[in-house]
């Protein structure tokens, strides 16, 4: 054999070689990920509280980059949804809305950095599942945002709800759950279905807007999001009903009770803001001049309610005034004042038909 | 033995032991992890309930089919592919190679464009472009479908075409059919024979006949029912479709690799030598005669082994139709099934072994067919054509 035959053949080889590595390897990398998160110790010798009070500032965990949830704007201020969260959180405890850190995290690298400390709170579209709780050592504050598997449709199609879809044409994105659920949906309740399925959640949006399907599923806020780059986005629109729950929430360390109270409540306050019609223009107002106790109690004028989760007796105040209440940040980011011009749908409150509900303070 | 040889024999002996090394490490490696996580290797998962619906299926299938019919259904989505652009390129790749031979300017500069331009696009741009460009942008939408009488309609769903629905006496059609084509095939063999001995006698005036006889009858009985599309609220309840996604897949398959078997058909018949076509010339064959009897099979001897290769290409290519959401082997198999069941290793192993054997099938029909071709050229085309008085 010539050197040059043998250096071909060793090139083949080193190919193969490859080759057969990065098949192996992709079997087993989501479970690594796991097992690592799994295995990493809690760290929580000191509290998160503390911690963030000596640091100054507030680091929370965020998407790379989802329009409306958490993205940079123009002058490079991540601002979102879930970002308010972290500035109501960082105005409760520091009195500062601004002394928050964003820092872009991938799906993967998500619960391996609240472990290791790297982050103080996560606010990262994630879901509230059994398995995550249970297993990845992280703890759910609340669900800001209630998401599902919705479907999207052009309005001159006629079709109405999900019962309109019998026979109907839909895309979806390829090895995705959603795909799994529904095909199950319509399987279970008898009815037809063609399904085409896409490498990537635009191509199936660009098959709906051609009117190749008739109807595009996915999570609706990621459908509301597919929606801002069509060419004529107020012809579709979702239709009402939801088929998965996908409740998405701040995840905070496992072991610190004081931070997941501190957070939990933080989110209660601009539940209850929404509620009692308290807003980031009237707060000052309201502080002074309202005969409600529940309103009293939350912009700490009575009770002593913030004091006992080691904040200032104005954190709830802090709060409404800089973020303002949970129905003002969901226009804003996600709703009528966004692009994206999201229904409130099952993230309504409760007194208004929906799933939001904000515990008392008292 | 001298030096160099024995330097050779440890060199390949060193890099045969180094490999076998590697996939010792790779496989003990993956032994560990799968049995870390409680799984044992092995392909009962194809046992399980699938769950996914797929859009084209040649066979019946639903959701509560297992996994391992996903993988007859992608499978046979491939093939169907495959077959179709192969037979689309090998007509498109002879008349463009023809005209590219033409003494006409106008035929053989249309064909130098059409090669030029198509060959050097790769290939996932042309099924994008029929997918995203001519269907979901150019035709109309599905109530809007451009119609010709009842019987197509062409729309951003695809192209619809009436279907035959098989009657009673289809059975004894296709029995009839069957037989016909069996007593041409034999004539044909008889004519040959005949020839070699040095007997001309007409025998085509027999063939069809025999041809006739299927006609008449499928024209006297009706063995199948024509049944017209019929629109209802989502999409056709009759009629036969082809989807944007098969057709995008088949079109930019079929006339991107039509490009390269035209320029093997050209040189193979620019390589037959210049002296049999003045030999069949001055013994005064017509120019239609001289292609069919002396240019063509000489340069099917040369144009075969590559052809393969075009063939075994287009079988590998149409794994592209993942871009457009086709339902292939790929798509389907190594696409879904894998994500659901998260046997990769199983899963591509499958995928991998299914395409080479597909392949080596097609080699090894396609090298059959050469050595046939050989063999006759040896004797038939001599002998036919001595004028034998």
């Amino acid at each position: 054999m010539s050197l040059k035959a043998t250096f071909k053949l060793s090139a083949a080889a080193l190919i193969t070689a490859l080759l057969s590595l990065t098949i192996v390897s992709c079997g087993s990398k989501e479970t690594a990920v796991t097992a690592e998160a799994t295995a990493a110790p809690a760290e929580s010798s000191t509290s998160t509280l503390d911690l963030v009070k000596e640091r100054g500032k507030l680091i929370l965990g965020v998407t790379a980059g989802v329009p409306g949830y958490s993205a940079p704007d123009g002058e490079g201020v991540w601002q979102g949804f879930d970002v308010d969260l972290g500035r109501a959180v960082a105005a409760a405890v520091l009195g500062d809305p601004d002394a928050v850190e964003c820092r872009p995290l991938s799906a993967k690298e998500r619960f391996t950095a609240l472990q290791s400390g790297e982050i103080d709170l996560l606010c990262r579209v994630t879901t509230w599942t059994a398995t995550r709780d249970a297993e990845l050592g992280v703890n759910f504050a609340g669900v800001n945002y209630y998401d599902g598997q919705g479907f999207m449709v052009a309005k001159d199609s006629g079709i109405k709800t999900l019962a309109d879809l019998d026979g109907a044409t839909i895309a979806v994105q390829a090895g995705t759950t959603t795909e799994l659920n529904l095909s199950d949906y319509f399987r279970k309740n008898g009815m037809e279905l063609e399904l085409i399925t896409f490498e990537a959640n635009e191509q199936a949006a660009a098959a709906l807007e051609a009117g190749r399907a008739d109807a595009v599923t996915s999570d609706s806020s990621q459908l509301y999001a597919l929606r801002t780059k069509f060419k004529e986005p107020e012809n579709f629109d979702l239709v009402p009903e939801l088929i998965s729950k996908e409740p998405l929430g701040p995840v905070v360390r496992e072991g610190d009770d004081q931070w997941l109270d501190i957070v939990t409540w933080s989110f209660m306050t601009m539940l209850n803001a929404e509620e009692y019609g308290v807003t980031s223009a009237n707060v000052d107002e309201m502080k002074a001049s309202s005969d409600n106790p529940n309103v009293k109690r939350m912009l700490g004028v009575e009770g002593g309610v913030w004091e006992g989760f080691g904040l200032g007796a104005d954190a709830g105040y802090a709060i409404i005034k800089s973020v303002g209440n949970y129905g003002e940040s969901f226009d804003r980011n996600l709703g009528a004042g966004s692009p994206l011009n999201i229904a409130r749908g099952y993230n309504a409150l409760w007194v208004d038909g929906g799933l939001q509900y904000g515990m008392p303070i008292r | 033995m001298n030096k160099t040889k024995i330097r050779n024999l440890t060199l390949q002996a060193g890099l045969i032991a180094l490999l076998l090394a590697l996939f010792a490490y790779f496989g003990f490696n993956y032994i560990q992890n799968i049995s870390q996580r409680n799984i044992e290797i092995g392909y009962g998962f194809m046992d399980d309930t699938a769950g996914f619906s797929i859009s084209q299926t040649l066979i019946p299938y639903t959701e509560a089919d297992t996994f391992g019919r996903t993988f007859v259904v992608g499978l046979l989505n491939t093939l169907l592919a495959s077959v179709i652009s192969i037979i689309l390129a090998t007509l498109l790749g002879f008349v463009v190679g023809l005209m590219r031979l033409s003494s006409n300017k106008l035929m053989s500069n249309t064909a130098l464009f059409y090669v030029e331009l198509l060959r050097n696009i790769p290939p996932l741009l042309h099924v994008l472009f029929w997918y995203q460009v001519v269907f979901l942008n150019v035709l109309p939408p599905f109530k809007e479908s451009f119609k010709l009488g009842e019987w197509l309609y062409i729309n951003v769903r695809g192209i619809t075409i009436p279907s035959f629905v098989p009657q009673e006496n289809a059975v004894a059609f296709h029995i009839i059919t069957f037989i016909a084509i069996c007593g041409i095939i034999y004539l044909g063999i008889i004519k040959k024979q005949m020839v070699l001995r040095g007997v001309h006698k007409r025998l085509w005036p027999w063939q069809v006949l025999l041809l006739l006889v299927p006609v008449v009858y499928a024209w006297l009985t009706g063995p199948y029912r024509m049944v017209l599309p019929q629109i209802t609220k989502f999409k056709f309840s009759s009629g036969m479709t082809m989807r944007p996604e098969l057709f995008s897949v088949v079109v930019a398959m079929a006339t991107y690799t039509s490009t390269y078997i035209s320029e093997i058909v050209r040189s193979s018949i620019l390589a037959v030598p210049k002296g049999q076509l003045e030999a069949a010339k001055s013994l005064g064959f017509p120019s239609y005669r001289r292609l069919q009897l002396i240019i063509v099979p000489q340069a099917m001897r040369t144009m075969i082994p590559p052809v393969t290769n075009q063939y075994l290409n287009i079988i590998k290519n149409t794994s592209l139709g993942m871009a457009v959401a086709y339902p292939d082997l790929t798509a389907v198999f190594a696409g879904t099934t894998l994500n659901q069941t998260g046997r990769a290793l199983e899963v591509m192993a499958l995928v991998m072994v299914t395409y080479l054997s597909i392949s080596l099938v097609t080699s090894l029909l396609m090298n059959w067919y050469n050595r046939s071709i050989i063999d006759r050229k040896g004797d038939l085309i001599s002998k036919e054509d001595i004028p034998v008085e």
